[in-house]
């Protein structure tokens, strides 16, 4: 039994997407973040359909955001999947060692965003602000948090990567690029709904 | 296919020959018996809840005591012949969690996996349909009680009908990581992926328990419609993957094969 | 070749958070005023929303390295979202449910 509990094994997929053909990494990720932009999309539309019923509330509770906290955020995980896709190009030139340390800081990078969002979220307790004080503070903490917990599996895929990147037998160059992409996903997803919670009028 | 130890006869021809045939010698019988057993589970289940019973889409929470009786009495014969013909078939549960884990045992994961999944989903039956089946039950059954007494009924019934989620998503937890972890390609990645998504639905109705209308309520378009319409993605996914699972069983050990080729025209 | 890599990659970075700062100096550049509705700032907010995240998935993601028909797909996907989010933004208060 010992060989075959490797965490995603290489022998899985045949590599696809290194070239210009397929699709990068896996195709099968991509499966799940077609799905993933789809169920967001659902969110988004819904908030912005609740926010349009009743704009003085949604703009009243947005000034009580924090939107300086929010561009940090931003930029935290901006750099954060710059270096995760920097460690990819390095892993796929064999430079795994250097592919580690980016991932290894990337994860690093994902710890703040959560440490600052649970400083966000209590110091808007603090001030009065919960999950069932208005209908835009329910959207504020229901996006959020869900967000947060797409960061927390992003951990698992990043350590997933950092476990392949850690010795020449386990390495699949697809699996590693599936973990990326899904961090990227997470970066993303973030910078939707930054716009929408933070930023728009 | 030449994992069959004895060669059965040649198939006949006509259909109920046919049929005949299969029910003696297709070593794979037991496995589609409970592929159809599943099969039938899950339409009865959504023509009991949807159109009988009328619990999906669920009524509103935000109901006063009269609205509530009222609702009561306009759904009694629903009510009492849908979960009728559910505590008749949800026995029927028993397949889809067998195969499910039968499914798990052809991987190449430790066999914890099978048995842990299957005893939180035998588990998960209780919260997920029954507890709110029989609720529901007693409250067209007794329409005489308290409105009081009938409208704690009704609340009860819809929390625990759409809000008890937590063994759902250890369970599908588990079934995406043997499907992750597995070399014999029994489900492809992109179904362990997906279990994600179904996960995260679990977590996502959390806010039930809490808002009485609104978009996180238990009818909320959140946490009921978006959150239904991927379980339903899901569950038409697992259906359509298991019955593939058992055309390609080979009875064997190792790499599960791919389907013979039906695409070899089209190739 | 890596180095070329490196600075495509350093350049998308820079690009992505050069827009974000611009939408936050447009977005909270008037700090602490009154929030009032902004149509135009709404309509640019979420078009620099979509176009970071366009970057990020054709150059973080490789999406560029995909098939035509995916890459089609993708942005026919992200363009028709972004569609339908500011049409609701525009007409949402007329579709009382």
């Amino acid at each position: 039994m010992g060989a075959s509990s490797l965490p995603l094994s290489p022998h899985r997929s045949p590599s696809r997407g290194e070239g210009c053909h397929g699709l990068p990494g896996q195709a099968d990720i991509w499966y799940l973040v077609g799905f993933e932009a789809l169920v967001f999309s659902s969110y988004f539309v819904v908030y912005l359909l609740y926010r349009s019923w009743n704009p003085d509330l949604f703009l009243q509770s947005q000034q009580q955001l924090n939107q300086n906290l929010g561009v940090l955020n931003t930029v935290i995980l901006l750099i954060s999947s710059w270096l995760v896709a920097r460690g990819v190009q390095a892993a796929r030139e064999g430079r795994h060692e250097a592919a580690g340390k980016q991932v290894w800081m990337a994860m690093g990078l994902g710890l703040l965003f959560v440490g600052s969002k649970l400083l966000e979220w209590s110091l808007k307790i603090q001030a009065g602000f919960e999950f069932s004080t208005n209908r835009f503070f329910s959207f504020y903490y229901f996006l959020t948090g869900i967000h947060v917990v797409h960061v927390l599996f992003g951990f698992v895929f990043l350590g997933v990567v950092l476990y392949q990147l850690g010795g020449p037998r386990r390495r699949s160059q697809p699996v590693i690029e599936a973990g990326a992409i899904f961090w990227h996903m997470v970066d993303f997803l973030w910078v939707m709904i930054f716009a929408l919670l933070y930023l728009m009028r | 296919m030449s994992a069959v130890p004895t060669a059965p006869p040649p198939r006949p021809a006509g259909r109920w020959a046919r049929l005949g045939w299969h029910w003696r010698h297709d070593p794979k019988i037991e496995l589609w018996i409970m592929w159809w057993a599943m099969f039938c589970f899950y339409q009865l289940f959504g023509v009991v809840f949807a159109l009988m019973t009328r619990v999906m889409p669920p009524p509103k929470p935000w109901w006063g005591q009269a609205r509530i009786v009222q609702w009561f009495s306009d759904n009694h014969d629903g009510l009492l012949w849908g979960f009728g013909i559910c505590f008749l078939i949800s026995g029927l549960v028993a397949s889809c969690n067998a195969l499910i884990g039968y499914s798990m045992r052809r991987m190449s994961v430790s066999r914890a996996f099978p048995y842990a999944y299957i005893a939180i989903y035998s588990l998960s039956t209780l919260p997920g349909m029954l507890l709110a089946a029989i609720l529901l039950t007693v409250g067209a059954m007794r329409p005489d009680r308290d409105p009081a007494i009938l409208s704690w009924i009704y609340d009860a019934a819809f929390m625990t009908f759409v809000g008890t989620m937590g063994v759902f998503l250890v369970g599908t937890a588990i079934w995406m990581l043997a499907i992750l972890l597995d070399r014999n390609r029994v489900f492809p990645l992109w179904f362990g992926y997906l279990n994600i998504c179904n996960l995260l639905t679990e977590v996502v109705v959390a806010p039930v328990w809490i808002f009485q209308e609104g978009p996180f309520a238990w009818n909320g378009v959140i946490t009921f419609w978006v959150d239904t319409l991927v379980f339903v993605v899901y569950t038409a996914a697992f259906i359509t993957l298991l019955r593939r699972l058992v055309l390609r069983e080979d009875f064997g050990e190792g790499v599960l094969p791919d389907l013979a080729a039906p695409s070899a025209g089209r190739a | 070749m890596s180095h070329e890599t490196d600075r495509r990659l350093a350049l998308v970075f820079a690009l992505l958070t050069g827009v974000t700062l611009l939408s936050w100096w447009l977005g909270a550049g008037d700090d602490r005023q009154a929030f009032s509705p902004d149509a135009a700032l709404s309509l640019a907010v979420i078009l620099m929303a979509a176009i970071k995240l366009r970057m990020i998935v054709w150059e973080f993601m490789e999406l560029r390295h995909a098939p035509l028909r995916v890459r089609r797909g993708a942005d026919g996907f992200l363009w028709g979202i972004v569609g339908v989010m500011l049409l609701v933004y525009a007409f949402g208060s007329r579709m009382q449910v």
